[in-house]
This record gives C-alpha cells, sequence and structure tokens, in this order.
C-alpha cells in the first residue's frame, strides 16, 4: 500500500493542480475549519458539563480534560460530536420546556455548538501557554463536612469481571429517630462507582447516586426519618473502564448523613409510586392520590428507552398540571428529580403518566438495560 | 514552518500508543499497542511526502519539499500510511487489515493516517522517525488523520462523499442520455470501477423509482456510465445512484438532481504543472514512478511541527459564520434568519445537495446570535426558544452532514426540523 501512495502522489501532483485551477471552489463542501481551540474555548465547556464524569479517574474510560495526553478529547472527537447530535450526552434528560428542576445540568445552544464545530473542523488545541493543568476526579463531600458516616464493606471486582452490581444491608446503629435533609455517597474507587440507591431497609429511599450530580438538599422545613435502630439498604452497580479489565479493582465507598430539625408538621417525606399493571405497560397509566400532599420530588424509574416521558397532576375538575416532563429518557442513570417549585396536590388527584417509547437498540448509547417501570412522587402528606 | 500542519489537519488527532494511554482495546491486536513495529530501518517506514498546509490545498502532494504550488507556502512533510480504524471509536484501534471494532463490532473503516513520533516530555513535538527520547524510553508513535478536505466538483458535476468517508464520487450529466459517475480516493484522486456495481435511478417528484438502468465501468478505468433513454433524459433529471464499492460493503444511496447539463471545466495552463517524476502518467493510480521516494532526505532536518493555532476559515465559510454583520436587533435577526433558512429551502428543492451546507451554516449563526436575546422573552418561553436554537444547530450540521455525502433524504428531513424551529422562532418573537 505504501509504494502506492506515493506512485499516486507524484503522477496526482499534476492532475490535481489542473483540476484545482479549472475548477470553480466556491460552494463545495468543505469541512467547516473550526474557529474555537481546545485551550480557550471548548476545555472550559468539557470541563463543566463533562468533567465530572470523563476526567483522568473518574467514573468512564475517556477523559475529556487533556487534548491528547492519555487518550484525550481530540481522540473522542468524532464520538462527541456523535453523542450531541444524539442528545445522548450529556446524559440530562428533562425537556426543558416542562416544570423546571434542581441543578439542571443541559448544554445550551451555543456550547453544543461550539462542541461540534471543534470536533468537526480540524480540532485545533489553540495558544500552548494556556494549556490547562492536569485535573483529577476530586473525591469530596458536595454539601460540606457530614453530620454522620457510614462506612460501607470493601467489594472487589475480579480479574476479567467488568460490571457487577452488589446489594448490601448495613446497620445505622441510631439509637434515636433521625431527620436527614440529605444522605450522600462518596466512592472509594470513582472509576468504579456508576450509579447507587440508598433507602431505609422497608422503606423511602434516601438517595439516588449518580457521579454527575451533587446531592441536593431537601427543601426547607421538609426532611426525611430514619427510624431508630434502622437497616439501610444500599445498592451499588460497579463497571470498570475497559482498559482495566485485566486488573482486579476494589470499592469501599462511604455513605454521609446531614441531620436537620424535626419539621412543625411532625411529617417525613414519603414515597407515592405510580406503576402500570402487570403485563406489558400500556403508553398511559394512572393512580389517585388518597391525600392531598406536596410534591418535593420525583424519581422515574424506566424499563427502556423512551423518546419521551410525561408526568401530569390531573385534579377532580379536570385540570392538569405538569409536574415533570423528559425526553430520550434510558434507564442507565436514574435521578431524583427535585421540583424548583414544588407543587401542592389536593386529595383525590390522578398521577398520570403517559410515555412514548424510543428507538431501544439504536443509537450511540447502545441497548439499553433493562429495569421495572416505574414513577415515585416524593411528598409530604397533608 | 511550525504552525503549518495545524492548517493541514482536517480532523482527528489519534494518541494511541505508550503504557499509560488507556484509548486502546483490552486486548489489543499487533499493530494497536503503539509499540513500533519492527522496521528494517529507514526504508520500511511509510514513505515521506510534502503536502500543502492550507486546507484548501489538500490536494497537493508532491514527492520533495518545495513550495506549495497553489498558496505559496512551504511544503510540511508527513509520512502517510493506509489504515483501518473504528468508525466511532477512531482511536481504540488502527489495524492493517479489515476487521470488527473491538468496542462496537461495527466494521473497521479505511484511512489514510500521517504517522508521526513524540516523547513523553514534549508530547505536541511532531518527530518523522520513531528512535529513543532523552529518558531513554522508545518515542511513541502517533496517528493523525490526513488531508481530506478537497470536495470539490472536477468535472463540472455533483461531488459527495460516500458514508465510510473513503470513497468519493461525482456525478456529471454531460450530455443527453448519458450519466457519467467518477470515482476518488480520500485524497481525490480517480479511482477504479472495478469491483463496484451500481444503479442509477430515475425519480418522480415525490422521490420515487420510476426507472433503472445499470451504470456500467467505462474504458477510461476511472467513471462509470449508464445510458437513458430519450423518452426520459430531458432536463431536469432527477436521477440517484445506488453504490457498493466493495460486494460484501453496505449500499450506498447519492441523489443527483441535474437541472442543467455538466459542462466540463477547461483545462489549466501545462506549464504551471510541476515536473512529474519520470515515467509516471499524470492521473493514473498504480503507474509505477520510476524511483521509490528516497528513504528520508534530511528528514532531521525538519523542524517539528506543532498544532497550535486555529485552523484556516475559508472566506465563505468566515461570511456566513460573521456575527458582526448581522443585525443588532430581535426583528432583524428574525427576518435574518428566516431569509437564511429560505435559502438553505431553495438549495434543498433544487437539490443542490453539495452546495447546501454553507447557508445551512449560516442560518445557524443567526439562531445562535438570536439565543443571546432569550432573556428579553417573558421566563415560560425562554426554554422554548433555546431549544428551537438547539434543533437549528443540530438540523444544521445534519444538514451539512448529509448535504457532503449526497443523501437527499437526509437533508430533507433536517431542513424540516430547520423550519420547524425557525417557525417557532417566529411565533415567540413575533412582535
Amino acid at each position: 500500500m505504501r509504494p502506492s501512495v506515493v506512485r499516486t502522489a507524484l503522477s496526482l501532483t499534476v492532475v490535481a493542480l489542473v483540476m484545482s485551477i479549472a475548477s470553480t471552489r466556491t460552494d463545495a463542501h468543505k469541512g467547516v475549519t473550526s474557529k474555537y481551540t481546545y485551550n480557550d474555548d471548548v476545555y472550559p465547556i468539557l470541563k463543566a458539563k463533562c468533567g465530572r464524569c470523563h476526567a483522568d479517574n473518574g467514573p468512564t474510560p475517556m477523559s475529556l480534560l487533556t487534548y491528547q495526553e492519555g487518550g484525550g478529547a481530540v481522540a473522542w472527537a468524532q464520538s462527541i460530536r456523535e453523542m450531541l447530535m444524539a442528545e445522548a450526552m450529556p446524559p440530562w434528560h428533562v425537556d426543558p420546556t416542562g416544570p423546571a428542576v434542581k441543578n439542571s445540568h443541559s448544554i445550551t445552544p451555543h456550547e453544543m455548538d461550539i462542541l461540534i464545530t471543534w470536533a468537526s473542523g480540524g480540532t485545533p488545541q489553540g495558544d500552548q501557554l494556556k494549556k490547562p493543568g492536569p485535573s483529577q476526579v476530586v473525591s469530596q463531600w458536595s454539601l460540606g463536612t457530614p453530620d454522620a458516616t457510614l462506612a460501607l464493606t470493601e467489594y472487589a471486582l475480579p480479574v476479567g469481571t467488568m460490571e457487577a452490581s452488589t446489594d448490601m444491608t448495613v446497620a445505622t446503629n441510631f439509637t434515636e429517630a433521625k431527620w436527614v435533609k440529605a444522605v450522600d455517597l462518596l466512592p472509594g474507587t470513582p472509576s468504579l462507582v456508576r450509579q447507587a440507591t440508598i433507602a431505609i431497609d422497608g422503606g423511602q429511599t434516601l438517595a439516588v447516586w449518580e457521579p454527575a450530580d451533587d446531592a441536593v438538599t431537601a427543601p426547607g422545613g421538609t426532611a426525611f426519618k430514619i427510624p431508630a435502630g434502622a437497616k439501610l439498604k444500599v445498592h451499588i452497580r460497579y463497571k470498570k473502564g475497559w482498559q482495566d479489565e485485566q486488573s482486579a479493582k476494589a470499592d469501599k465507598s462511604t455513605i454521609a448523613f446531614y441531620f436537620t430539625d424535626e419539621p412543625l408538621s411532625g411529617k417525613e417525606i414519603e414515597a407515592f409510586a405510580v406503576e402500570p399493571p402487570a403485563g406489558e405497560a400500556p403508553p398511559r397509566f394512572s393512580r389517585t392520590l388518597p391525600t392531598g400532599g406536596r410534591v418535593l420530588a420525583i424519581r422515574p424509574q424506566v424499563d427502556r428507552a423512551y423518546a419521551a416521558v410525561e408526568i401530569n397532576a390531573v385534579a377532580a375538575s379536570g385540570r392538569k398540571v405538569p409536574l415533570l416532563k423528559l425526553r430520550g429518557v434510558r434507564p442507565e442513570w436514574p435521578r431524583r428529580y427535585w421540583l424548583a417549585d414544588p407543587v401542592e396536590l389536593p386529595k383525590g388527584t390522578t398521577i398520570e403518566v403517559s410515555t412514548t417509547p424510543g428507538d431501544e437498540d439504536t443509537g450511540p448509547l447502545g441497548p439499553a438495560v433493562k429495569s421495572p417501570l416505574q414513577f415515585s412522587l416524593d411528598l409530604v402528606a397533608q | 514552518m511550525r504552525t503549518k500542519l495545524a492548517g493541514l489537519m482536517v480532523t482527528l488527532l489519534a494518541t494511541l500508543a505508550s503504557a499509560q494511554q488507556p484509548a486502546r482495546a483490552p486486548q489489543p491486536p499487533a499493530r494497536t499497542t503503539g509499540q513500533t513495529p519492527p522496521r528494517t530501518g529507514a526504508g520500511a517506514l511509510p514513505p515521506l511526502v510534502y503536502i500543502c498546509p492550507m486546507p484548501e490545498d489538500s490536494e497537493v502532494i508532491e514527492d520533495k519539499p518545495g513550495k506549495c504550488p497553489k498558496c505559496r507556502m512551504a511544503l510540511v512533510a508527513v509520512r502517510l500510511d493506509s489504515k483501518f480504524w473504528c468508525p466511532i471509536h477512531q482511536t481504540v484501534v488502527v489495524r492493517d487489515q479489515a476487521g470488527k471494532c473491538p468496542r462496537d463490532g461495527r466494521d473497521l473503516v479505511p484511512v489514510t493516517l500521517s504517522e508521526s513520533w513524540s516523547c513523553a516530555d514534549k508530547p505536541d513535538t511532531k518527530l518523522l522517525e520513531p528512535g529513543r527520547c532523552a529518558d531513554g524510553k522508545a518515542r511513541t508513535i502517533k496517528y493523525e488523520l490526513a488531508a481530506h478536505g478537497d470536495h470539490n466538483p472536477k468535472h463540472g458535476g455533483q461531488f459527495f462523499m460516500a458514508a465510510d468517508r473513503w470513497h468519493h464520487l461525482e456525478g456529471t450529466y454531460p450530455t443527453l442520455g448519458l450519466v457519467r459517475l467518477h470515482l476518488y480516493d480520500n485524497f481525490t484522486r480517480p479511482m477504479s470501477p472495478k469491483g463496484v456495481t451500481g444503479t442509477l435511478l430515475l425519480l418522480d417528484q415525490m422521490n420515487k423509482e420510476v426507472a433503472a438502468y445499470p451504470l456500467v465501468a467505462a474504458r477510461d478505468n476511472r467513471t462509470m456510465t449508464a445510458k437513458i433513454p430519450a423518452a426520459r433524459a430531458a432536463l431536469p433529471l432527477n436521477a440517484a445512484v445506488k453504490i457498493k464499492f466493495k460486494p460484501t460493503e453496505p449500499e450506498n444511496f447519492f441523489n443527483f438532481p441535474f437541472s442543467k447539463f455538466s459542462i466540463e471545466p477547461p483545462a489549466a495552463p501545462a506549464a504551471k504543472a510541476p515536473k512529474p517524476a519520470a515515467g509516471s502518467t499524470p492521473g493514473m493510480p498504480g503507474t509505477p514512478a520510476a524511483s521509490a521516494p528516497a528513504a528520508p532526505p534530511a528528514a532531521a532536518a525538519q523542524e517539528p511541527v506543532m498544532l497550535d493555532r486555529p485552523l484556516q476559515v475559508p472566506p465563505g465559510l468566515a461570511e456566513a459564520t460573521d456575527e458582526t454583520r448581522l443585525p443588532k436587533n430581535v426583528a432583524g435577526l428574525v427576518a435574518e434568519l428566516n431569509t437564511r433558512a429560505t435559502d438553505v429551502g431553495k438549495l434543498v428543492a433544487a437539490g443542490e445537495l453539495a452546495q447546501v451546507w454553507l447557508p445551512a451554516i449560516g442560518t445557524k449563526t443567526v439562531a445562535l446570535v438570536l439565543d443571546a436575546h432569550t432573556p428579553s422573552l417573558p421566563e415560560r418561553q425562554r426554554a422554548s426558544a433555546s431549544a428551537a436554537v438547539k434543533q437549528i444547530v443540530m438540523a444544521s450540521w445534519d444538514i451539512d452532514n448529509y448535504g457532503d455525502l449526497g443523501n437527499g433524504t437526509k437533508v430533507t428531513a433536517a431542513y424540516q426540523r430547520l423550519t420547524a424551529a425557525v417557525q417557532s422562532l417566529n411565533a415567540l418573537y413575533a412582535p
């Protein structure tokens, strides 16, 4: 092959010259050359919108926070473009035309355009003097020093095991009931821990953890209640980066509690689950609230990819209030969406879920992981 | 000289290699480890060729140093090699042979890469040979996607790139009843149609197939032709091509709507052409050159090439993306947005797929400037306005991409998304 490169190179010179002088070149397609550079324009966006996961030592094997050292963003440019164009990354599924949620990290049109222009247009690096310094995933509590912590036992992934998940039951050893405004998790090995759920054994889910999000505290005057002597059910999903397949890895994560005062009402945050009837899920299903309440957050858990999901509250009068609107939802990154504005619902309100299935097995992320379909409302009863 | 390569490399820099680099498969095949393969001396390296640093002039490839015959800038030395890599996870493997991508199982695609070597202390300094670094470690090899920017028609026709981003083709309608297809490779070098099979389709106004004619290899060994009966051959000719570049590869589809006959551009004055190497026939791939290129002559004298400057932006694109000339007020921006979207629509309607990218990029530019005015809207409308701008950004990039691939269906679909989003913005910003 190599000699032919040269042979044609030699002969092509003449042809190319003849052709190019003769041809009109005003309108033909050209790669859109990028005026944006990595150091000036691209790195700050990648750092802010992708850097929680795509960092050296982070929970994904591809760091985007270096230009080309150790893989780097240039190597993933085509992939960045594909993910953005499919709206598969960053994995933020809230439809901006629906109700607002806390800690939104969607990507703006301008940021998206800068990344695609750069990825498509030559991936220039920019001024060497502005090269960003090394950045690693920083393991720290997002809400500051916890009021109490609970160390989990170590979990090991042997050589050859790429993925695993564990369910452990852990004693809190709380001798009295505790009111908490937030529960968080700190991975011991950030490159392994992909997702975690922390719930009271037989009770309320306290935290839905994934690496891209900071913990959110319950709105003022509301709290979760952990009974004295309660045990926690902790589910953690681990995944190695492909470069670690041939090495053994272990994680020892820690759980944090942030205490608060008992609310004046004395009422805790409860879950209200809306599930489809048994069998194949219909595109629309609902459940009526037995008592009124103030909805603070919604935890969707989807069984497959959906193009769109809407959760509405329908009053007895027929008036409809949207609670959450999602699009392009996938099961991999379940979240608790804290509503920016909690919604007060009277007794007899029907919570209605409507879903539009998405393309399951296509798209850059491939087939979705299966799990049961369920929508939980976190609310404080009246 | 040190910044010249920045102007050349149209896309990715693939860094495979040293032990600390993760971007590789769990069980790397022979050529993916970054270990410099056994070479038996400089002669075993891919040959040095000299290319023009301007992306506009990527078709210039010379066998010796000198000035670019087009832009007069000094030529840059590179080593070009033909390889295969993953279509999406491009850096995961670089292999000598076709095969499957170990990350996602997709077929590896052919690619022309330039090879360079570097040391850990100066990762951006590209050296043209393997060897040892100051710390005694072996230099690590890097692959860079080589020039691939010339999508200008050569024969007055419509020029497209195949989905594999390697094959290119130009359809011409030079004379009543004869459609000619010129085949090119990744360097816009004419290619033999050997092993290529294809059909010319005639479509009605709804783009439904009404007739099909075989494409047959022509005697010039670089084009294929299809003959159309006179009854169906009148202009405008709404043609399309289904083509397989290899029997085992998926079929490609390209729209070729001809509104007029293609006119072959006049040949350039021969005096301007550099003297070809003795024994080589211009334009005939595979014609043996009299002498293989010398082993890297004075390669040591080659200055390191740095990627440290934004690429040169072609003038037409600079104009389309120039924000300073746009109206400053919302009404003016909305009007300009509609004007540019209409320009896209005219080209889409005329089937000018190779040209549609520029007004699409221009439309996106206006939409992004308009996005800065979102705060002037009532709060509950802002998210919808921004969502519409994002739709325009994505639709424009799709038009750019699928226009280049000659995929009329996808361009039309993207244009429909673009107009829907423009309509939303019209409604949101209505006075």
